[in-house]
């Protein structure tokens, strides 16, 4: 019983080569991509609207919300629907990503802290990194990334990326050393 | 248990007191109307046995001693003179304290209802307070008969076009909107159809006469015929204020001109009625008195706002689905499936308005609260003002009624502070010492109006355009005419009063009631001349969530414009759009100023050789709206584009289609303003 409270299980999906995470119970479900309405004259992150279960969803372009390019749509692509807390209030989002890869059970302490890398730029998008199939993984504060209107800076997020691996190859030497 | 009793209790209560204030009105600028005392009295007693009853002690004491002072003054016709009146206003405010805070807890409340006893003690004692002059007789106040739900004849004649259908219009779907109207005879004439080999089936030869027994006005009978007025002769006459269809003789008379084929001419059949009703009043003396007694059976259930919303949204669904059904079934060639389809159409366009009518409330209960402030805000500024009401009957959805509350007082404000002048100055100007303000609410088309005017200074327009210099918003040659000037005044942190006062002259009014009345997709204009008034009018629409709407294509985009305000359509060449100069073009003869969607939303040109202009009327102009192409007309439930849309101008919602996909509802008017106004500068 113990053991299972400090497990939390996570939607794993991939913007271009890197992979992030976002916390199940915000997920309210993955759909395949359809048809979206593009609202004229709206941020450029803004993709459109969509039609879920006779309600009026905002599809974001979570590629061009971290300052990537645009999304291309092909067989992989989906929309994530998540539950948002802004300002006292859930809004419903739907976020495009190139793929959906897994849905992960994480322990607590697999759960590694974001490197401080002496940047003064905001860490808050971002609550923790981890590791799957040897590959790097933002844990997303999904919260945050949706709420702003700003366009996520992913490049100093890179930077923390290799940062952390760089400290745990360093662990790892040490580890090795030490025996 | 108890809980649910007293919260009915309460908002009985509070409707109670509302009566009351409005009563106590009356009563100050008549004081002798029985009718009113009658009246104070009786919400008296009613407030005293409910209070009692519920333990709201504290009110059951205040309204027991003043219903005593009434029922006196009641019995032996006496004048309730100012003392009285004033302290039962300041009762009717506490009364709404106990309301919420029924023990009294909150000391000023506690204080308050010690001063008002012994106030009404001294009134009750002193017997001499209360004047002992002899009734004026009869009231003098008129009681019009409110005659809405009063039920008329109409005879209706409706001879359409040969080509009527060919234009897709379906005459036995008009037939059918007016029998939903109310009672209903229709006599079809056929005698103009041609004979088998010189029939174009495609063609309409029969008219109709419909004698319609309803209580609907003649103008929600013209609009049945709304989309087909200019393909066929409508002639709508009322014969009788009553329901003549009740009526055997009349019967029977319709039936022998049906059978004869014979065609109504008006007069005689006016003068038919009119003999057939002095008959049957001479008769019916009993049979009238029992039926009036049967209408007044009628009774109003208290539903719970909740299960309104619940209804509309349900309502909403349904339409969303049945576009759906059309859909597939103009895609199908199953036998007796577009029937189906439009019967369901049908049904659910009657249930929608239905429901829609439900939650329509009078806007009297919103004009009721504003006697009170009136009066008293004109008693501190120490002008004398006639506070008139008019069209309180008029029905809007109870949502705007909420929205309007704030802008409306504040434009009632203005008008007491900087409207209406003192008493000096005005008969120093030559008018009647006492000022007038009208609030006015009426129906005009799918919109309700609501003006609000005084016959006070009017617009500075001078002091507006030096206050606007100042400010930077206008420049200091810059030449503008009265009109704007006037809308200036809903700019932002604009307020020419050289006086800073509590009541209005904060710079934040106008502007904020312009924003409030836009979010409920609503239009506000002011016109005044200066001297002898100013005049503000608020245009809304009847409902929020539904509108009749044209469904138009751009960049592959479905957007909806309101039909209301569309004049027609037109297909014109690209290459005529592409090449015009000053963005005017030439439709049917007339010079018309064009607004491309495309060029709006930075979209590329279109590339068909035709294109679709949808002429609207702004603002008493013709706009054309050029579109890629015109999809057809709709009924849109409309959906907010949420908080991440939030900065959008020109889309106030969206709306689901028939095949799933999402149409954007396009806010024309800001479009235009917009785009007219950047041209300009």
């Amino acid at each position: 019983m113990e053991e299972k409270s400090n497990v939390n299980s996570y939607l794993l999906f991939t913007l271009g080569k890197e992979i992030f995470a976002a916390n199940v119970n915000q997920v309210l479900n993955i759909l395949e991509m359809l048809r979206i309405t593009e609202v004229p004259n709206s941020a450029p992150y803004m993709k459109g609207v969509i039609n879920l279960r006779g309600e009026v969803l905002p599809v974001i372009d979570t590629r061009v919300k971290f300052g990537m390019s645009e999304i291309e749509f092909n067989k992989n692509t989906c929309i994530v629907v998540m539950d948002i807390k802004a300002d006292g209030e859930t809004l419903r989002v739907g976020a495009l990503v190139d793929s959906v890869v897994v849905v992960l059970e994480i322990h607590e302490k697999d759960l590694l802290p974001v490197p401080n890398i002496g940047d003064t730029y905001k860490t808050d998008f971002i609550s923790n990194m981890t590791q799957y199939n040897d590959q790097f993984v933002m844990v997303l504060s999904v919260d945050k990334v949706f709420s702003t209107e700003e366009i996520i800076d992913l490049k100093s997020h890179k930077q923390q990326t290799e940062k952390l691996k760089r400290d745990t190859k360093k662990k790892e030497k040490e580890q090795v050393s030490v025996t | 248990m108890m809980k649910q009793f007293v919260d009915v209790f309460v908002e009985e209560a509070s409707e109670l007191i509302d009566q009351l204030e409005a009563s106590l009105l009356v009563l100050e600028s008549s004081p002798s109307d029985s009718l009113a005392i009658d009246s104070v009295f009786r919400v008296m007693h009613t407030l005293k046995g409910n209070a009692k009853m519920f333990g709201f002690e504290r009110m059951g004491e205040l309204t027991h001693q003043l219903e005593n002072i009434y029922d006196k003054i009641r019995s032996e016709h006496n004048i309730a003179d100012n003392k009285v009146l004033s302290t039962t206003l300041s009762v009717v405010d506490h009364l709404r304290n106990i309301l919420i805070d029924p023990s009294l807890k909150i000391e000023s409340n506690k204080l308050k209802q010690k001063e008002l006893e012994e106030k009404i003690m001294g009134i009750v004692s002193n017997k001499s307070l209360i004047n002992s002059i002899a009734p004026t007789g009869v009231a003098s106040q008129v009681i019009s008969f409110d005659r809405s739900n009063a039920i008329s004849t109409y005879y209706i004649s409706f001879y359409p076009d040969t080509d009527l259908m060919r234009n897709g219009t379906n005459p036995s779907f008009i037939l059918e909107d007016i029998a939903a109207l109310g009672k209903s005879k229709i006599n079809a004439h056929k005698k103009d159809i041609p004979a088998f080999d010189q029939l174009d089936p495609t063609g309409c030869y029969t008219y109709w006469e419909i004698y319609l027994a309803t209580n609907k006005s003649v103008e929600e009978i013209e609009e049945v015929f709304l989309f087909v007025q200019d393909s066929a002769k409508i002639n709508i006459c009322r014969v009788a204020d009553e329901d003549l269809l009740r009526n055997n003789v009349f019967l029977k008379k319709i039936e022998e001109d049906r059978q004869q084929q014979v065609l109504i001419n008006i007069d005689e059949l006016q003068q038919y009625v009119n003999h057939l009703l002095n008959i049957i009043r001479e008769n019916s003396v009993d049979e009238n008195s029992t039926t009036e007694i049967t209408e007044q059976k009628i009774s109003i259930l208290k539903v719970s706002s909740d299960k309104i919303d619940l209804l509309m949204n349900l309502v909403s669904e349904l339409v969303t689905t049945q576009a759906r059904l059309s859909n597939i079934s103009e895609g199908s060639n199953l036998p007796g499936l577009s029937t189906v389809s439009e019967i369901v159409e049908k049904l659910s366009r009657q249930l929608r308005d239905n429901v829609f009518s439900i939650s329509l409330i009078p806007v009297n209960q919103l004009f009721m609260r504003f006697q009170r402030m009136v009066r008293d805000l004109s008693m501190e500024l120490g002008k004398s003002v006639d506070f008139n009401v008019e069209g309180g009957e008029t029905e809007l959805d109870k949502t705007l009624i909420e929205t309007l509350y704030d802008p409306i007082m504040h434009i009632l404000r203005n008008c007491l502070d900087h409207g209406i002048e003192t008493i000096e100055d005005r008969l120093k100007h030559g008018k009647p010492g006492k000022g007038k303000i009208t609030l006015k609410a009426y129906y005009s088309g799918a919109h309700v109006i609501i003006k609000i005017s005084d016959d006070g200074a009017g617009l500075k327009y001078e002091r507006i355009k030096q206050k606007a210099i100042d400010k930077g918003l206008i420049g200091v040659d810059e030449s503008i005419d009265e009109k704007e000037l006037a809308n200036l005044l809903f700019s932002a942190g604009f307020s020419t009063a050289k006086k800073v006062t509590d009541v209005s002259g904060r710079g934040v009014g106008m502007d904020i009631v312009k924003k409030k009345i836009e979010e409920i997709r609503g239009v506000v204009n002011i016109e005044s001349s200066q001297g002898s008034g100013t005049s503000i009018t608020i245009r809304l629409p009847l409902t929020l969530s539904i509108i009749d709407g044209l469904q138009i294509k751009v960049n592959d985009t479905s957007y909806i414009i309101q039909v209301t305000s569309v004049h027609k359509i037109k297909v014109v060449d690209t290459e005529q759009i592409r090449n015009c100069y000053n963005d005017l073009i030439i439709i049917d003869g007339e010079q018309i100023q064009i607004v491309n969607i495309r060029k709006e939303f930075n979209y590329n040109d279109y590339q068909e050789i035709k294109t679709h202009v949808v002429v609207v009327d702004f603002e008493g102009t013709k706009i054309g709206i050029v579109t890629d192409q015109i999809v057809g007309q709709l009924q849109a439930v409309i959906k907010p584009l949420g908080k991440f849309y939030k900065e959008q101008e020109y889309i106030s919602g969206a709306s689901i289609l028939g095949d799933g996909s999402v149409a954007l509802i396009l806010d024309i008017k800001k479009l235009i303003y917009q785009s007219i106004n950047l041209k300009q500068k």
